[in-house]
């Protein structure tokens, strides 16, 4: 008896597992360079959808990103740059609400520059879920960083130039030769509207689909299930059917590729694949308000509202000190002591 | 034949016997279409005797019995799909029934049977106008003809299924608009441009002709623009292609020196022209992760670490050698001491030993003479 007891003891004890710290490589294996992390938080208080949009910006930043950021209200600017240093973050996302208008700044860790984007429209990842009869989102497109593609922004000017290297070099850079085909899951769209200077911010799934092969078969090979004949008279019927294709059939020759490896089961390599995206995660319009030379400091060498885009350093310091002044009555508080 | 005499039998007597022929009719013709909705086999008795015994018997007869019974399978399909010989119930029914009769003839009188037979016929006759005119649209009736229906359904639906030429002009027209409105646009600016570089210099009439020409050049070039930039206008993420890597190493300077390079670049961010154009280089690099040292605040602060950092080491050092030194002279002192002590000790003991000798009792000393 004292056998048995011993037993159930034994069973009560919770085995405590040692958590193993799954630690992220700071150096890409197959590049060789540095891989960028980042930080997405807020500056202050955010109303509810503008809280939800900052949740889906870091999931879109998966994987490397820290999903779980808790951000008190006592914290500074400073606290996140002296964590951000010996963990290897190198980019800043800040969302902000000031006088009810919110911004997005994108800003380089150390000391790198800052650039401030007005939000002018958003949809949220949920809203985009609803709006789809289809919504596919797995939580293993977001084990590998997304692809990101810029369009028009080649149009001049050192602000779009800028852009688009840091938009560039927030996400790790990608070997071709050596790239898994099956790890490019996610792909962001960005946008530049040269008219109106805004900036269209798009979040896509991609799927491969095999171009040539009827929906039927296709079904059967990547889901193995049976088929069901029941109002069939032959198998050849199945096989023949004249089916609806899907309405995207007639595809342009733009959209197929052919592929150089396998991907899948279905998709094999020299074989033309259709390219399928399926929108997921948020929706942005911005347009570059402001980009400064630190973070969050420093010279200001780009304002949209102004005609004379740089100051002098002397000029430019008296300006300081009054926008300072300004921000500390109308901003709120934390992002204030931040940028002191 | 009794079923439809019962049926016959219920009918009310005050009709007259044509209206009550007629009833009968359509009463018989109605039973026999329920007749033909009930599969044969569900509705004829069943001969007993037709069912094989399978567990009962041996190897060689139960390969007989097998291959008997797939080939009863594959007749009665193929009778099943032979628009020839209609298996309906109905007629299997009279089947069974003509044998019956034909097996229990005795019974039966010639007249009674002639009558049935004729009955029989017409209403065959009726029945199978009626059933043929229910189900021609339902039943096929020969495989060329399915064939070809088939084919005409696949050509219909391969006309119909649209790959998009209307769509595609569509687009193309959609992309027109929008060069146009470029084109507007962009003209606009430039003429405002052009109006206010040239504002000081030439007169109205003279502006306008220039503005004139410029605009047909620039709507042309825009035009040019637009169709060749859009395609191309695509940049991509980072990508990395082996043999390109570290072709550019930057010497690194000395501390010092890049202060002075800094205190130099500051000089020049003051200057416009120029600054500008080292802030968006600066900013640039940063961006693209280089490291830029440009602060001389930030420089001077790592110099002065940097020079902590050394007098410290320097410190340490001179402690070391002072540990070690004592440690190797303390060494070294108690090593001469502990020789010392034993050339001593050993020299007392050669003493001792000579001195043991007279050292005898009753003996009072060495005679020091």
């Amino acid at each position: 008896m004292a056998r048995w007891r011993d037993r159930r003891r034994q069973r009560a004890v919770v085995k405590t597992q040692v958590a193993k710290n799954k630690k992220q490589p700071g150096v890409d294996q197959v590049t060789g360079g540095k891989i960028p992390k980042s930080f997405v938080f807020a500056r202050g208080k955010l109303p509810g959808p503008l809280k939800q949009l900052e949740l889906d910006l870091r999931k879109l930043m998966l994987p490397y990103t820290a999903l779980k950021l808790k951000e008190k209200k006592r914290n500074n600017l400073k606290d996140f740059l002296n964590v951000a240093g010996p963990m290897g973050v190198t980019h800043f996302l800040m969302i902000s609400n000031p006088k009810s208008i919110p911004y997005l700044r994108v800003a380089r860790t150390p000391q790198g520059p800052t650039l401030t984007f007005q939000i002018k429209e958003y949809a949220l990842a949920a809203d985009i879920a609803k709006s789809q009869p289809k919504y596919r989102c797995t939580p293993e497109l977001f084990k590998n960083s997304p692809l990101i593609v810029l369009s028009g922004f080649g149009g001049g000017g050192q602000h779009l130039k800028l852009t688009t290297i840091m938009f560039q070099n927030i996400f790790p850079a990608i070997d071709i030769n050596s790239v898994k085909l099956s790890s490019c899951q996610r792909i962001v769209l960005l946008n530049y509207n040269a008219e109106e200077r805004l900036i269209d911010f798009r979040h896509y799934s991609i799927r491969l689909q095999p171009v040539g092969v009827s929906k039927r078969i296709r079904r059967i090979v990547q889901t193995h299930q049976v088929p069901d004949l029941r109002n069939l008279q032959d198998v050849s019927e199945f096989l023949t059917k004249a089916g609806y294709g899907s309405e995207s059939e007639g595809d342009d020759e733009a959209a197929t590729v052919s592929l150089p490896t396998d991907v899948d089961r279905v998709n094999k390599a020299s074989n033309k694949s259709a390219v399928r995206l399926q929108e997921i995660g948020p929706r942005l319009t911005l347009r570059l308000v402001k980009v400064e030379e630190g973070l969050c400091s420093g010279n200001v060498i780009f304002d949209e509202f102004d005609t004379s885009s740089v100051f002098s350093v002397e000029k430019e310091t008296d300006r300081e000190a009054a926008e300072d002044s300004e921000k500390e009555t109308s901003e709120d508080e934390p992002a204030d002591s931040a940028e002191d | 034949m009794g079923k439809k005499r019962a049926v016959g039998a219920d009918e009310p007597t005050t009709t007259s016997p044509l209206d009550l022929k007629t009833l009968i009719r359509e009463h018989s013709l109605f039973f026999d279409q329920l007749v033909e909705l009930i599969p044969a086999r569900f509705f004829l008795p069943n001969s007993s005797s037709d069912k094989p015994w399978f567990p009962g018997l041996s190897k060689s007869q139960k390969k007989k019995v097998k291959t008997q019974t797939r080939e009863n399978i594959l007749k009665s399909r193929r009778d099943r799909l032979d628009p020839t010989r209609p298996t309906s119930t109905l007629d299997l029914l009279k089947k069974s029934l003509d044998e019956e009769r034909d097996s229990s003839s005795d019974e039966e009188d010639d007249e009674d049977e002639a009558v049935e037979e004729e009955e029989e016929e017409e209403e065959k006759e009726v029945v199978k106008a009626q059933s043929m005119a229910l189900s021609t649209d339902e039943r096929p009736v020969t495989y060329e003809e399915l064939r070809e229906r088939l084919r005409r359904r696949i050509e219909e639906l391969s006309a119909g299924r649209n790959t998009r030429p209307e769509s595609k002009l569509k687009q193309e027209r959609k992309k027109e608009m929008k060069n146009k409105k470029k084109v507007k646009v962009q003209t606009k600016r430039n003429q405002e441009n052009n109006k206010e570089k040239e504002d000081a210099s030439a007169g109205n009439t003279g502006k306008r002709k220039r503005d004139d020409g410029n605009d047909a050049n620039i709507s042309k070039n825009n035009k040019k623009k637009n169709k060749v930039e859009e395609p191309t206008d695509i940049t991509y993420g980072q990508v990395r292609i082996d043999g390109k890597e570290n072709k550019k190493r930057k010497k690194k300077l000395s501390k010092e020196k890049e202060l002075e390079r800094a205190k130099r670049l500051e000089e020049v961010k003051k200057d416009p022209e120029k600054g500008k154009k080292v802030s968006w280089k600066a900013a640039v690099s940063k961006a693209a992760g280089e490291k830029v040292h440009d602060d001389p605040k930030l420089l001077k602060q790592s110099i002065k670490r940097e020079k902590k950092r050394q007098e410290k080491n320097k410190q340490k050092w001179r402690e070391r050698k002072e540990t070690v030194a004592k440690a190797k002279a303390e060494k070294q002192s108690k090593r001469s001491e502990n020789i010392k002590e034993r050339i001593h000790q050993k020299k007392m003991r050669k003493i001792e030993k000579r001195e043991k000798k007279l050292m005898r009792p009753g003996f009072e000393g060495r005679n020091e003479a």
